[in-house]
């Protein structure tokens, strides 16, 4: 029973100290895991009886996780360094799409540059969020540029003969459709 | 003597980088071992966990390099030795702090001579 909470403590602190780190890269992170386990795992070896209260004391002696991480990587660890780049990065990824495109681009690259997310993180700010908002602006521009190209190419002498067509062929199918409907189609072709 | 901690920190963080070469000098030595060793220096080590990030960044920069060694108990261990350019960190650090060292000790008086309120009174009598 007393292994097993022993173990439950260990394996809690190293869950604290992946979450304090996760703004170090992935070998830091993954170095820094592996030295804390061998450094608990040496504590142990050295104590004459390592029971729950031995596992505490080495715990409490290595010092909170937060703090761990903290001391070389800042404050709050580097992830609370949310900077400028990080502050633009976010706005172009959201915005930058209505920049031609390339504000959404610019934003990428800041985000991939960037040393406050994850990799994993990167590649979801990557996908996820323009694959929303970029996504959706370049299909609303390019229903947009396909309305006022027809619009357009409606003034032109050969567009009033696909027209002339068109209205032909609704006339068509509007025969074919309850009564009401055809009246209608009709008159908005008779009338242009 | 009770220790002023915030005061202790900021020092702290700019020397234990060399403190961790020093102990290296004199012989490779596994993580628990660096941290025991540096433990018993009052005042430098409060959160032993500290150190490892530490490590990390020295090993990073080329002044401490890592082996792993069988352990009697249990898997291997990593051992931290100091490199050719560690060492050079190290003498350069040394000179840099007697320096400094005694530039503080000159200003606060806390060298040879211990800093008494007679220092306000020679330089107010000099005007």
């Amino acid at each position: 029973m007393d292994a097993k909470s022993s173990q439950h403590l260990v394996e809690q602190y190293l869950k604290e100290l992946r979450a304090a780190s996760r703004g170090l890269s992935r070998g830091e992170r993954r170095e820094l895991a592996a030295q804390i386990e061998e450094h608990i795992r040496a504590a142990l070896a050295i104590m004459p009886a390592p029971g729950e209260a031995g596992v505490r004391e080495i715990l409490e002696r290595l010092g909170d996780p937060e703090e761990i991480v903290a001391e070389q990587y800042g404050p709050h660890g580097a992830r609370a360094g949310i900077g400028a780049q990080a502050v633009t990065a976010i706005v172009l990824l959201l915005v930058g799409g209505f920049l031609a495109g390339i504000g959404w681009i610019a934003g990428v690259v800041l985000l991939w540059t960037s040393q406050v997310w994850t990799r994993r993180e990167k590649l979801i700010g990557t996908l996820v969020v323009p694959g929303g908002l970029f996504g959706a602006f370049f299909v609303a521009s390019a229903l947009l540029v396909t309305s006022v190209g027809s619009a357009l190419a409606d003034r032109s002498p050969a567009a009033s003969a696909a027209r002339t067509r068109r209205c032909a062929t609704w006339s068509r199918i509007a025969a074919a459709a309850p009564r009401r409907s055809s009246r209608s189609s009709t008159r908005s072709c008779s009338r242009s | 003597m009770e220790r002023h901690e915030p005061m202790l920190s900021q020092l702290r963080r700019g020397v234990l980088e060399y403190c961790v070469l020093a102990v290296l000098r004199d012989g490779e030595r596994y993580g628990y071992e660096l941290v025991a060793e540096l433990g018993a220096a009052d005042g430098l080590l409060t959160s032993e966990g500290t150190i490892y990030p530490l490590l990390g960044r020295l090993r990073k920069d080329g002044a401490v390099a890592t082996t792993w060694r069988e352990s009697t108990s249990g898997p291997p261990r990593r051992y931290y030795s100091l490199t050719a350019r560690g060492y050079d960190t190290l003498e350069r650090f040394g000179g840099e702090w007697t320096r400094f060292r005694d530039a503080v000790d000159a200003i606060l008086g806390t060298g040879e001579e211990r800093w008494t309120p007679s220092l306000r009174s020679t330089s107010s009598s000099s005007t």
